[in-house]
């Protein structure tokens, strides 16, 4: 359950989750959706994968995802993106004014 | 799907319950007519109705066995299939198997300190926990191919009709719940039976559906 905690934990994740829970895409697909390095995207997947959220399958050099969270994962997901966790914290009123001058 | 093992526990259930209401019916002036002490004196129903409990149980190894019969795959995707659907098997084999027990001690007009709603209510509530239980897991489970191409769907809709097995599933499963604490016992088992048979259809409607569906996958 760490696993899933740690998975659901990261924005983009989430993101990918929820991408996925439309319809299976490929890594090139879903990167087009994100403006972030394809390493970067590549470590993603991997967590997920690590996490049993996705199941990748492996056609020719293609690499087709899949959403593969239960029901409490998937209720999961939607708390921690409805709360909005990992998410960057929003500036504090006084340092708002500073950079407002 | 149903491994061997728990085949094997399931049926020596069976026989024990069968067994027991043999004995129970061989010990009756008439088979034909067993007396249950009721709220108002005692009730009387027909002999047949101790193989009610063992008949349900045999339907439920049916159920499993018949998916075995219909689905093929991999070996992994098939032990991932009967490892799910252990605990469910085995948990509704043991309550089925309380039930029995408490039926014929009830002919017998034993464990009359028993509270037999009480009973009924956490049997239930027992039940809609292994319901939720299996409903989560559910999405998880691997692609099996079907052996008629009627049934035949592809990674991607098997999937979603797990998720929506799943939620459907959890959703019942609470609202057992809801009935086993508030209805009273009769009207509670009329709700139970009546919307089993819904639960199913809704879940055929479904895969119906999705199977008119053009594949995501030989678009991906």
């Amino acid at each position: 359950m760490n696993l899933v905690f740690k998975a659901l934990s990261d924005p983009t994740r989430r993101q990918i989750l929820q991408l996925l829970r439309q319809k299976p895409m490929n890594a090139g697909e879903l990167a087009e959706h994100f403006p972030i390095a394809k390493s970067t995207l590549s470590a993603h997947f991997a967590i997920l994968r690590e996490a049993d959220l996705v199941e990748a399958s492996k056609s020719g050099t293609v690499i087709t995802y899949m959403l593969k969270a239960s029901v409490l994962e998937e209720a999961l997901l939607a708390f921690t993106d409805a709360m909005g966790f990992g998410l960057p914290k929003p500036m504090k009123l006084k340092g708002a004014k500073r950079e407002a001058r | 799907m149903i491994d061997r093992k728990t085949l094997g526990i399931l049926i020596l259930l069976v026989l024990a319950m069968t067994a027991t209401a043999i004995w129970r019916l061989s010990q009756l002036p008439d088979w034909t007519q067993v007396t249950f002490p009721g709220p108002n004196g005692a009730r009387t129903k027909h002999g047949l109705i101790l193989f009610f409990i063992p008949a349900c149980t045999l339907f439920m190894i049916a159920v499993p066995w018949a998916k075995k019969w219909l689905f093929t795959g991999p070996h992994d995707a098939i032990q991932a299939h009967q490892r799910s659907g252990r605990l469910v098997l085995l948990g509704t084999g043991a309550i089925l198997a309380v039930s029995q027990a408490f039926m014929i001690a009830r002919s017998m007009w034993l464990g009359l300190s028993v509270d037999a709603q009480m009973l009924s209510r956490g049997t239930l509530i027992v039940s809609a926990v292994l319901v939720i239980m299996r409903g989560n897991s559910l999405p998880k489970l691997p692609w099996l191919s079907a052996r008629f191409p009627a049934h035949q769907l592809d990674a991607w809709q098997q999937a979603r009709i797990r998720r929506f097995a799943g939620r459907l599933s959890i959703a019942y499963g609470l609202a057992m719940i809801a009935v086993a604490a508030t209805l009273p016992v009769p009207t509670m088992v009329v709700a139970v039976l009546a919307t089993a048979p819904a639960y199913v259809a809704v879940n055929a409607w479904y895969g119906h559906r999705l199977r008119r569906e053009p594949s995501h996958l030989t678009q991906a």
